[in-house]
């Protein structure tokens, strides 16, 4: 039976690459090395794929041709007079590079999901600078480990055994030659496997953050405690931060999608800046799809600007908070979607999905999804990483190259060609 | 009941999205409510029971599950539109909504059915046509 080696896998932002696939008469009959929700997606997701291509006539769907809907959703597109272009992490780097062209000839907005997970990330870096890492310093280099408002043992399941407590590094290796710490609001899976547990109040991480920033400067924190950790418990982990050799700090949602945002990662890098000082200190987001950095990268090269890009001047511009593709639903600016390889209907808040069952949309996903039922035009993709190769970014910036590993059913393409094609249908129609 | 709701990955909501969002699988899931043992005492419903979970911005019926990682007062449903019904829409200027840390009141809701995934598009999303 062929095996490929060094699969890439595209579940989580881990990218894991060092899978083995077993395939026989082009079908997956099993995988070795992947986590249980990697397997899970090489081994069945194929199965689940929805085949139909569809558009909605008088309110119901109905089966159509790849051309037809691909000329629907150009004549959509042609018509609109501000498009959001939105999702993108989890297909190709190559299909993203077409979306942003096709934003641009449209004069419409492309955002990507780190709108609602990571984006934060990006804005305090504008606010404060970056301190960043890979995941071989965390393996090879790393003797303490913080992972705060993240849940790894649950999203990113291999991130400890690979990449940081128990990874069988160069300078450090396995377990007993780190220390954990885990900071969340709930005692988690991970928590239960951390040297120390920090339980923060929630929604105070900010207050946190700052105090460990005063403890490590040796300053007096005049109270009892801080968003329920007691100051002598900040002290110890401020004295552990400043005593380690190479210490990383892996955060979060939690931290992202809490109330002080962006303000909390500000913070969180203004504490690693500071412990530079003392020692040395690295820090990565856990990213969550397998490609939201690579959509993030292509992005900014193309444009600019990593996430929320408004062509509708004629020039990329970037605000989030006004060029947001959630802030644009909530406003009931955009007048049609496209989206690719996301299900922004179920995942973002239902007071702002809202608007998308009042404009056309088109998706484009190889599985029927909440977007998918609202859609006006459905059109099924190849799975990238499994039926379809092309560049992915680890969440910390390493690009691999995933492999095809099966052959898609006939008629099913990939983002980067159904792209390439709805992107030269809107401009014949644009310049008719 | 007064509630902060946290909302996030697990394990079975990333294998059962993997199954497609209209799988039951997925439902199982994600249309779910983790409460700490004693809360759930303190509601009068038992794992399994339908809970109504009410926030300023929507309102939805989930199944009440034993917390896995328990803490009294925290109420957490994985990441998913049956979440989304009471998500915070407002991103103060950030750019993202509020997923996270949100007050909510969960009260027992005998008789309710939790809604599947099309239902619950008609109920807090809309529908087309």
């Amino acid at each position: 039976m062929p095996v490929i080696q060094g699969a890439v896998c595209a579940f989580c932002g881990c990218v894991c690459d060092d899978l083995e696939v077993l395939v026989e008469n082009n079908e997956i009959k099993d995988v070795k090395y992947a986590c249980a929700i990697g397997r899970e997606k090489v081994l069945n997701c194929v199965k689940e794929r929805d085949p139909r291509v569809l558009i909605r006539e008088n309110g119901k769907f109905r089966e159509a041709s790849l051309e037809e809907a691909l000329d629907r959703a150009a004549e959509i597109l042609a018509n609109s007079k501000y498009p959001l272009l939105y999702g993108w992490s989890n297909t190709s780097c190559e299909a993203i590079k077409i979306g942003v062209a096709l934003a641009e000839e449209l004069g419409g907005v492309i955002d990507n999901t780190a709108c609602v997970c990571h984006g934060p990330g990006l804005e305090a870096v504008h606010e404060v600078g970056v301190v960043e890492g890979t995941l071989g310093q965390a393996r090879h280099r790393a003797d303490l480990i913080v992972y705060w408002g993240c849940n790894p043992t649950q999203a990113h399941m291999r991130h400890m055994m690979r990449y940081s407590a128990m990874s069988q590094g160069i300078f450090r290796s396995g377990r007993k030659e780190r220390k954990v710490v885990v900071v969340d609001v709930r005692k988690t899976t991970t928590a239960r496997l951390a040297d120390v547990f920090l339980q923060v109040k929630p929604g105070k991480d900010y207050e946190l953050f700052q105090a460990l920033r005063m403890a490590i400067r040796d300053e007096e924190i005049e109270a009892e405690e801080v968003a329920g950790i007691p100051v002598e418990q900040i002290e110890e982990l401020a004295d552990m931060m400043v005593s380690c050799q190479v210490g990383f700090l892996f955060f979060g949602l939690g931290l992202t999608q809490s109330s002080a945002k962006n303000e909390n990662i500000a913070a969180a890098i203004s504490l690693i800046r500071d412990l530079n000082f003392k020692t040395k200190w690295l820090m990565l987001p856990m990213r969550g799809h397998h490609n939201v950095t690579g959509a993030n990268k292509v992005t900014l090269w193309e444009t600019g600007y990593p996430f929320a890009v408004d062509f509708s001047h004629g020039y990329p511009r970037y605000n989030p908070g006004e060029t947001s593709s959630t802030d644009l639903l909530a406003r009931g600016e955009v007048d049609a979607a496209l989206i690719v390889a996301s299900d922004p209907v179920a995942n973002m808040p239902a007071q702002i999905a809202k608007h998308f069952a009042k404009i056309p949309v088109i998706d484009i996903d190889p599985l029927m999804t909440a977007t998918g039922l609202l859609s006006d035009v459905r059109i099924p993709a190849a799975f990238t990483g499994i039926e379809a190769e092309g560049t992915l970014y680890r969440m910390d910036g390493v690009p691999l190259v995933s492999k095809k590993l099966v052959e898609p059913p006939e008629g099913i393409l990939p983002d980067k060609i159904l792209l390439q094609r709805l992107l030269e249908k809107v401009r014949k129609l644009r310049r008719r | 009941m007064k509630f902060v709701l946290v909302t996030g990955t697990t394990l079975s909501q990333a294998q059962g999205k993997e199954h497609g969002k209209v799988s039951p699988k997925y439902k199982e899931a994600v249309a779910v409510c983790e409460l700490a043992e004693e809360d759930m005492e303190r509601l009068g419903v038992k794992p399994g029971d339908p809970v109504r979970v009410t926030s300023p911005y929507g309102s939805v019926v989930v199944k009440a599950v034993k917390a896995r990682d328990p803490t009294p007062g925290i109420a957490f449903i994985p990441t998913g539109i049956w979440a989304n019904a009471v998500t915070a829409p407002e991103t103060s200027a950030a750019g993202i909504p509020s997923y996270k840390c949100i007050e909510v009141e969960i009260e027992p809701a005998p008789g309710e059915k939790v809604p599947d995934l099309e239902e619950l598009l008609k109920q807090s999303v809309g529908v087309k046509g």
